[in-house]
């Protein structure tokens, strides 16, 4: 009931209140909070860490339907429990935070660059494409917004983005973010080689055997394996092993696939062991006790 | 929405008592033997090159938000502060997700005062630099070059990126470590790290490191969970071999654990 007055969608002047309320309400409760005893304040952390995970843990543990009417005639099987329905809303508590957390964000960057551009240090120049980055992409991405704002049609967004600001928007955007992430992608491309050199040099056995391996690996995926060293081995004889994408994918499917699966099973042991630790505030000796 | 199986419910069921048992049994007192993990043991190392030289260290805690990996890492990185404001050593950590960032500028702040060393923080080396993956890859490599750090910290999980940062780390000739849980990544970290934590050793850090009884049970517990997994499997495979996939003992078995 409250979790659905809380979801419920408001326009106009009512969600402008609403807003308004639910910030100075967070902002009253942060500060009594804050006022809080560091004991008190553990305790608090400890109930909701464990109360968050109980309800992840309850709904994605109790079986479909429990808590749930029947389904209806012409219905398919339930398919959610009583708590499935909530999961959502929860998670909008997620998507705050982060909110909230992105002004932290742009007020550090904001303070790392402005010491070095204020007094000249070196390197102030990479602060000034900063504020010029940050200021000109803000002012053009709100404008932007704001003219779409009053958009019903497709010809009207057709025009929003061939307008100027649109242009300029998209030149930011599509004409150098883009392409500036491209670039650092591409850097790929050089460092493998790099990578692959060191990795590759015959210093042992290990280094060979995995040269070995990786060479058999690599022509079975291009055509001058596939087609030319072993394209003339026919299919269906006992000696069909030896073309190359054969040799290839029993590597990759095989033992490869073994160490990926042993690897992953460990991974989510640890996982398991450290969310028990995190959700039972185990996790709290040498590093989470003493501040809290 | 998924739920779990009756096989998954069973198996984490057991996976969490055996861990809990082991907690309970090291918090007792009982002894536990963890092996030498080469990777963690050249944390210290590495935060001793950084000493020597008189530079930087730089920590990344990955590209994840706020979930299990990266508060793993965010514990490892407490460990590296404690042990570089114990040397008077900065460390600049960047971060990618903005709900990380304060985390992270509390767990750093914090392992300075433990350390008794308040003064040493500085907010400012704690830097969110962008929520995109390559920007944020740029913004690491510019601070590598920029503040010549002689010592690279890469905990967390890693996507394309991880390659770009271990390659700039080989380029200025940092000692690099490396941990993450993204198997895809681990061959680009082996080759351009100097060491490398593996997997499941990622999640095996704090418990190394600060060898708290708690954690030393629950990595134990862990342990013995993969053991017992692997008994099912062997079983699995054995009566699946003997009996055959079709038989009337695996049909039943499959149908009321939920399996495939």
């Amino acid at each position: 009931m409250f979790l659905s007055f809380l979801t419920a969608p408001r326009h106009g002047t009512q969600l402008f209140l609403f807003v308004l309320g639910a910030v100075l309400v967070f902002a009253a409760v942060m500060a009594a909070l804050h006022t809080l005893p560091p004991r008190a304040k553990r305790w608090l952390i400890v109930a909701c860490t464990f109360v968050a995970g109980l309800f992840y843990l309850l709904e994605f543990m109790l079986p479909p339907g429990t808590l749930m009417p029947p389904p209806g005639p012409g219905e398919g099987p339930v398919t959610d429990n009583f708590l499935s329905r909530y999961v959502e809303p929860v998670g909008y508590v997620t998507q705050i935070i982060a909110a909230v957390a992105i002004g932290l964000g742009v007020i550090n960057l904001a303070r790392v660059n402005s010491a070095p551009l204020l007094r000249f240090r070196p390197g102030w120049q990479n602060s000034l494409a900063f504020f010029t980055g940050l200021i000109v992409m803000l002012v053009v991405g709100l404008w932007r917004w704001k003219l779409l704002l009053n958009v019903t049609t497709v010809a009207q967004e057709k025009a929003v983005n061939e307008s100027t600001i649109g242009s300029l928007y998209r030149f930011l955007f599509d004409g150098l973010y883009s392409n500036l992430g491209g670039t650092v992608f591409a850097l790929l491309a050089f460092y493998i080689v790099s990578a692959s050199y060191r990795a590759f040099r015959l210093r042992s056995a290990e280094a060979t055997l995995m040269m070995i391996t990786a060479f058999i690996v690599m022509l079975g995926n291009v055509p001058v394996g596939t087609a030319y060293l072993t394209g003339w081995i026919p299919d269906g004889h006992w000696y069909s092993f030896l073309k190359v994408e054969h040799m290839s994918d029993w590597i990759m499917n095989t033992p490869n696939m073994a160490a990926q699966r042993a690897l992953i099973f460990g991974i989510m042991m640890g996982v398991i062991a450290v969310s028990l630790r995190i959700w039972l505030s185990l996790e709290r000796g040498r590093f989470f006790e003493q501040e809290l | 929405m998924q739920h779990a199986s009756l096989t998954i419910a069973i198996l984490e069921a057991l996976a969490a008592f055996i861990i809990l048992y082991k907690i309970l049994s090291a918090k007792r007192g009982r002894e536990l033997f963890i092996r030498r993990i080469p990777g963690l043991a050249a944390i210290d190392e590495a935060i001793g090159r950084a000493t020597e030289m008189g530079r930087p260290i730089l920590f990344s805690p990955g590209l994840a938000g706020l979930d299990v990996t990266t508060l793993q890492a965010l514990s490892i990185a407490a460990y590296v502060a404690r042990m570089a404001a114990r040397y008077n050593t900065r460390v600049i950590v960047p971060v990618m997700d903005p709900a990380v960032y304060p985390v992270a500028e509390e767990v750093i702040r914090e392992a300075y005062a433990a350390e008794g060393r308040p003064e040493l923080f500085n907010p400012d080396d704690i830097r969110f630099l962008s929520d995109r993956q390559f920007a944020y890859a740029s913004g690491v490599v510019g601070i590598m070059n920029r503040e010549k750090v002689a010592a690279n910290f890469f905990f967390g999980y890693f996507y394309a990126e991880s390659l770009i940062l271990g390659e700039a780390g080989t380029q200025i000739g940092a000692i690099q470590v490396a941990g993450t849980p993204a198997t895809t990544q681990l061959p680009f970290f082996i080759v351009s790290c100097d060491y490398t934590i593996l997997a499941e050793e990622f999640y095996a850090a704090t418990a190394y490191l600060s060898r708290e009884p708690i954690l030393l049970g629950s990595l134990v517990g862990q342990d013995w969970s993969k053991v017992a997994l692997a008994v099912f499997i062997v079983v699995g495979v054995l009566l699946s071999t003997l009996l055959g996939p079709q038989s009337p003992v695996i049909t039943a078995l499959t149908a009321q654990l939920g399996g495939g």
